[in-house]
């Protein structure tokens, strides 16, 4: 089983669509994939006509029927475990516990023998959750505005990485909402791809298709299997997987 | 019991015959929100040469359409786990990508090839089932199948006992209810849950019902009857076995086929052994030693099988630079293997096999014998016979010292699986409790024969290997492997001193003089 975290200190960059999408593809390739919301916005949720509610609340995550509250998507092989409105405190749960920041870590193992691929799509910000995160994650993806306001919390991550000492989490970027008419993003692509070598070669577009999503609530492919932004996340799941 | 991953219990209801397709539709589309999906043309059904599968109490289907699914079904309870398959599945199950029936499939079938077995052809028409948000929450599908008659090359003649219609109802995780709700509906509206057993009505309606196919061997013999009818009664049932996986054996469809074959030999080659006073010692040599030759020509490829299987266990000791180096022996080993099949398949195919197995076949099918005991009743002649091959045992086992030569534990431990062999082919004469009683300390010894035998097969294929290439990097990688195996042959050499002694004690002994020689006789 293989762990990968969808994360971005900034929000509104692609992230929930990626995670989406990225999912969707994953299960596509045959991995029996869960898609874990934990964005208490439940936008995951939302986009597979699935109710953002967890029985029990935040609580159950700490319990062994939270695998109870998985639910089957529409597509093969790919399962939700739901977002609910009670993640927000999800912190101060964590906080309670003897070991706070490897709580997760322990409650993710319960899916191992289901699931070959899990996907976490998290909320935006720093916190405790996202350290437990981090620690549990095989690998954090953060997507990526060609902005420099965006290129600017990719270097509060990084520094927040060094300063916890999580010098082993496996930090991989990728460029999101692209707009290649732009010069601004098309030379900051440039720049920071020479800078890092943590950047994926892949680029989601900036995209009506994916805006569609929220109209036809499912994934990019299950409605323009040929589009851009379809065959981008296609291309950017392959090169997540060669490396996990 | 096997773990069934996800919790699937489908729902299946019977279709009267005078609902048409259409009207069905119409009606469940008024009752349900349904969204039409895939439609199915065909379904193939598939299980091991051997129906392992179907012994497990599961029947394992393939739907035909682009989207294949994997789809078993457990006999008992109705129960369904699916897996959906991206590509063309391997025959092999080991090959599968990970998944729900990969799962239950795997600790079933073992090393064994999955075969197609039957087909059925119609159409089966998919709908998802929508909520208020038109999220799906379960599949339903409506279902019209004929069993595809192998034995009939018209397709038009149609058997009505072969057709059957349903409605499949599979939840989703996490949305049982729901399905349970649709059920709910559908037993409302007066459908029949269907009959567990419908498939295997059909199976029998195309005379394909599993085949009673097993490696135990079981026969009912006559105490009373003459020893040599019974004998050729053992035998023509040997000869069905090798038989039956003489194709399989040809065309290598798993190693499996080969195991049973050699297994159908050997039995055979003891079986003549045992049976030289009731056909005379000339009638039988030349087929035994056709059976001989068998024996090598089979075991030449078995040897080589088993030096790949080890082959792996042994690379997952080593380190990466090893086992590359290792990669060009295997491929030595690989082409060895070939070879050997090939030499088996063609001998297989040979004018001189078909002679011999026509001479055999004549052999079993005359009624006649003039050996010495062929009169006589075949119980006494078991009890002789066994006891007999009882005190070889004996005789053997005392004679291995503890500087005897390794083959010395080989030649008793044939010895002892003739003797099993024996007691198998007569076991309805005897009580059952009596055999299980009398052979629970040979089997102990047996069983520790094996495990000697399987660490010296694997010094052997090592050494084997060291002869092909005597390179550094090789010997480096392989004397420590040799070094642990040797430790533990020398355990077991010394663990079997003391089995030995419990299988020779007087209070075992005692058993078998019971069974066998009191009645019997000692001849």
């Amino acid at each position: 089983m293989r762990i990968v975290a969808l994360y971005s200190i900034k929000g509104g960059v692609g992230k929930t669509a990626a995670s989406v999408n990225l999912a969707w593809q994953s299960a596509n390739v045959g991995y029996r994939t869960l898609l874990w919301d934990l964005d208490p916005q439940g936008a995951t949720s939302y986009y597979f006509r699935i109710q953002p509610h967890l029985k029990g609340g935040v609580k159950t995550v700490l319990k062994k029927k939270l695998t109870e509250g998985i639910k089957a998507t529409d597509y093969p092989g790919l399962d939700l475990l739901p977002a609910d409105f009670t993640y927000r405190n999800l912190d101060l749960i964590l906080d309670q516990q003897k070991k706070r920041k490897r709580t997760l870590e322990k409650v993710i193992e319960r899916f191992t023998e289901d699931y070959d691929r899990i996907i976490l799509d998290c909320a935006p910000s720093i916190s405790l959750v996202s350290e437990n995160i981090f620690r549990s994650a095989d690998m954090l993806l953060n997507p990526l505005i060609p902005s420099t306001l965006s290129i600017r919390t990719l270097d509060q991550l990084s520094a927040f990485l060094k300063a916890s000492k999580l010098n082993d989490v496996r930090l991989l970027n990728f460029f999101s909402m692209v707009d290649r008419r732009r010069k601004l993003h098309r030379e900051l692509m440039t720049a920071l791809s020479r800078q890092r070598v943590d950047i994926l070669e892949s680029a989601i577009p900036n995209s009506s298709v994916v805006e569609r999503m929220g109209i036809e609530r499912r994934p990019v492919s299950s409605y323009a299997a040929r589009s851009t932004p379809a065959v981008a996340y296609k291309d950017l799941w392959r090169e997540i997987d060669q490396r996990l | 019991m096997v773990k069934v991953p996800i919790n699937q219990t489908a729902f299946e209801f019977v279709v009267p015959s005078e609902w048409s397709r259409k009207r069905l539709g119409s009606y469940l589309k008024e009752r349900l929100n349904l969204r039409a999906e895939n439609v199915d043309s065909g379904l193939e059904f598939f299980d091991t040469f051997d129906w392992l599968v179907h012994r497990a109490g599961w029947l394992l289907e393939f739907t035909v359409a682009q989207n294949k699914v994997a789809r078993l079904r457990r006999l008992a309870d109705g129960q369904v786990v699916e897996q959906p398959l991206l590509a063309e599945p391997s025959r092999f199950v080991r090959d599968w990508p990970l998944g729900p029936v990969r799962s239950v499939l795997i600790d079933i079938v073992g090393v064994r090839a999955l075969l197609p077995r039957v087909s059925a052809s119609g159409t089966a028409d998919g709908f998802a089932v929508l909520n208020a948000d038109a999220k799906t929450v379960c599949r339903l599908s409506i279902e019209r199948w004929r069993m595809d008659d192998p034995q009939s090359r018209d397709k038009a003649a149609i058997n009505p006992a072969t057709e059957f219609s349903r409605i499949r109802i599979t939840p989703m995780r996490g949305w049982d209810s729901e399905a349970r709700r649709v059920a709910d509906t559908l037993s409302g509206a007066g459908f029949v849950s269907a009959d567990r057993n419908t498939m295997e009505s059909m199976l029998a309606a195309i005379d394909s019902e599993p085949r009673d196919y097993s490696q135990k061997f079981t026969l009912t013999l006559d105490p009373e009857q003459a020893a040599h009818l019974a004998a050729r009664t053992i035998l023509t049932r040997l000869f069905d076995d090798l038989t039956i996986n003489e194709e399989g054996t040809r065309l290598d469809i798993d190693p499996e086929f080969l195991h049973d074959y050699r297994v159908a030999v050997r039995r055979t080659r003891s079986a003549l052994w045992a049976f030289r006073n009731l056909f005379g010692r000339e009638t039988l040599e030349p087929f035994a030693m056709e059976f001989h030759a068998l024996g090598q020509l089979t075991g030449d490829k078995r040897n080589l099988d088993v030096h790949l299987i080890d082959f792996d266990d042994h690379l997952k000791h080593l380190e990466p630079s090893q086992q590359a180096a290792m990669e060009v022996l295997r491929k030595l080993l690989q082409s060895r293997m070939e070879a050997a099949g090939k030499a088996l398949a063609a001998h297989l195919k040979s004018a001189a096999y078909r002679r011999f197995k026509r001479d055999w076949k004549t052999f079993l099918s005359q009624t006649t014998a003039h050996g010495p005991s062929a009169d006589q009743a075949v119980r006494k002649f078991a009890d002789a016979v066994i006891y007999k091959a009882y005190k070889g045992i004996l005789k053997k086992g005392r004679s291995i010292k503890r500087r005897s030569p390794d083959e010395a534990l080989h030649k008793l431990r044939k010895r002892a699986k003739q003797f099993r062999y024996l007691m198998e082919f007569f076991s309805n004469l005897y009580a059952p409790g009596d055999i299980k009683r009398t052979v629970k300390e040979l089997k102990r010894m047996q069983d520790l024969l094996g495990q000697f035998q399987d660490v010296c097969v694997q010094i052997g294929t090592l050494r084997y290997l060291l002869s092909e290439d005597e390179s550094s990097v090789v010997r480096s990688a392989l004397n420590p492997l040799l070094a642990g195996l040797d430790v533990s042959r020398q355990q077991l050499r010394s663990d079997f001193d003391s089995q030995f002694k419990r299988f020779d004690s007087s209070k075992n002994r005692a058993l078998y003089a019971k069974l066998f020689s009191e009645a019997g006789g000692d001849s």
